[in-house]
């Protein structure tokens, strides 16, 4: 369903992929998109070391993040990361390239386009990639006038307590929820909004899959758009009738 | 062992958002996660105005798209126009700060319970507060601003050849109240 004022705070795509895409490539991305993304930040690791002969500062860049004007749409591209003091902990352990809208969401057809356009030029430069992951993440923030008191008005899934216990004022729910061979990270729950007078409630979407994904980029895309439907069924089956008249 | 899933990495504050994080002090678990920041790449050599500027500048853009499915696009672009030429490098003067975001927040949820037809004027005061005013013949108002909801309103309306002038703190709660003796039509719908 189209709505007029989506509820959507932030869509992202992603790809995962297997090994490091390293600076001077990361720097050629930054100037092939420059004009559509004219911001570049880059993403800096700081470490120290400190031992008997005194302490070390190790700078090392990581990633690379570029944003419209309006700072609306953006791209990460990252390298994987280790934890920064040498422990055998993996924070991210594969490659990423992400597309992200904020809202205002111009819709799904010219973000998914937006994503391939980017991705194919992204990887005509740092070379054809195995993909480990594919996401397609929205997260929505429903503004609801005024206190929430019965949380099933708005969305029908809250945690099932006790009947002894009295109504939760908050909560929150992390579900994952098998859809084909993909999954469906569902994270829902009360939290503060923005405007004045009102409440919000989080609906954080986020369908991905790790295992049959196609090595062609029509086969990966066809993906995405299935990701996007699942999202939408989701996310309708979630919210109540009061809920979309908020967005009309 | 149910393994936490991976989460797909996204940019604003409500990608950080998580049942962890948005429960207060946990007992026996650090109550910060671990973060990353991105660094402007233009910034590389020293230029601390203009880095300033872009942070505050981005710090507000981010901030309105939190909330932009609320507001008219027309006035957004209008909007951003503004905040950029207020925050244009080559006029600054690097005693002046740029628009500190809590008075920008407050300006927003202002701006979003007046839903004033004639979009305001923009100006920037001392302490980065932003300056919105309205001016109709010989009725002016201009609205300081402050953090935390906090407004600093100084007005002149004339009601029967008498002007009425006023400074007056209150708060973004409370401004249609303040307003409503003044007619404050006058300024905020389209003539």
């Amino acid at each position: 369903m189209n709505y007029a004022r989506p509820p959507i705070t932030e869509a992202v795509i992603e790809f995962q992929f297997a090994g490091e895409c390293g600076e001077s490539e990361r720097a050629k991305v930054a100037r092939k998109l420059k004009r559509r993304y004219p911001v570049a930040e880059s993403r800096q690791e700081i470490t120290f070391e400190s031992g008997s002969g005194g302490a070390n500062q190790h700078v090392k860049t990581v990633g690379l993040k570029l944003s419209s004007d309006d700072r609306t749409e953006i791209i990460t591209l990252s390298d994987p990361r280790s934890s920064p003091v040498g422990l055998p902990i993996v924070i991210e352990k594969y490659g990423a390239f992400s597309a992200s809208q904020l809202a205002p969401y111009c819709g799904w057809a010219s973000f998914s386009s937006r994503f391939a356009e980017d991705w194919s030029i992204v990887e005509k430069i740092i070379g054809w990639r195995k993909l480990q992951r594919i996401g397609v993440r929205f997260i929505n923030r429903i503004d609801i006038p005024g206190a929430i008191s019965d949380p099933r008005r708005w969305v029908s899934i809250e945690p099932a307590l006790p009947a002894q216990f009295p109504r939760p004022t908050s909560f929150n729910m992390r579900t994952v929820i098998p859809i084909d061979s993909a999954q469906a990270n569902l994270l829902v729950g009360t939290a503060p909004s923005p405007l004045p007078r009102h409440s919000a409630i989080l609906l954080d979407i986020d369908i991905y899959t790790v295992s049959s994904i196609g090595d062609q980029t029509g086969e990966r895309l066809e993906i995405l758009k299935y990701f996007h439907d699942k999202k939408n069924w989701i996310f309708e089956s979630c919210i109540t009738d009061d809920t979309r008249r908020l967005f009309k | 062992m149910n393994v936490m899933p991976s989460l797909s990495r996204g940019i604003s504050g409500e990608a950080d958002y998580d049942t962890y994080a948005s429960v207060p002090a946990r007992s026996g678990q650090p109550s910060s996660n671990e973060r990353s920041h991105f660094i402007p790449e233009t910034f590389s050599e020293t230029r601390p105005t203009e880095e300033r500027l872009f942070s505050a500048l981005a710090e507000m853009k981010v901030f309105f798209s939190q909330v932009a499915m609320h507001m008219d696009r027309e006035w957004r672009n209008r909007l951003f126009l503004q905040l950029d030429r207020l925050h244009d490098p080559e006029e600054w003067d690097t005693a002046d700060d740029p628009v500190e975001i809590g008075s920008f927040r407050t300006f927003l949820r202002m701006m979003f319970l007046l839903k004033p037809e004639r979009p305001p004027g923009l100006a920037l005061a001392n302490d980065g507060h932003l300056l919105a005013h309205w001016i109709s013949g010989r009725d002016r108002l201009t609205i300081e601003c402050l953090s935390d909801d906090r407004l600093k309103i100084v007005f002149t309306r004339w009601l029967e050849e008498t002007p009425d002038r006023g400074a007056i703190m209150t708060t973004i709660d409370r401004l249609d109240r303040t307003l409503d003796p003044y007619d404050p039509s006058c300024w905020f719908e389209a003539h």
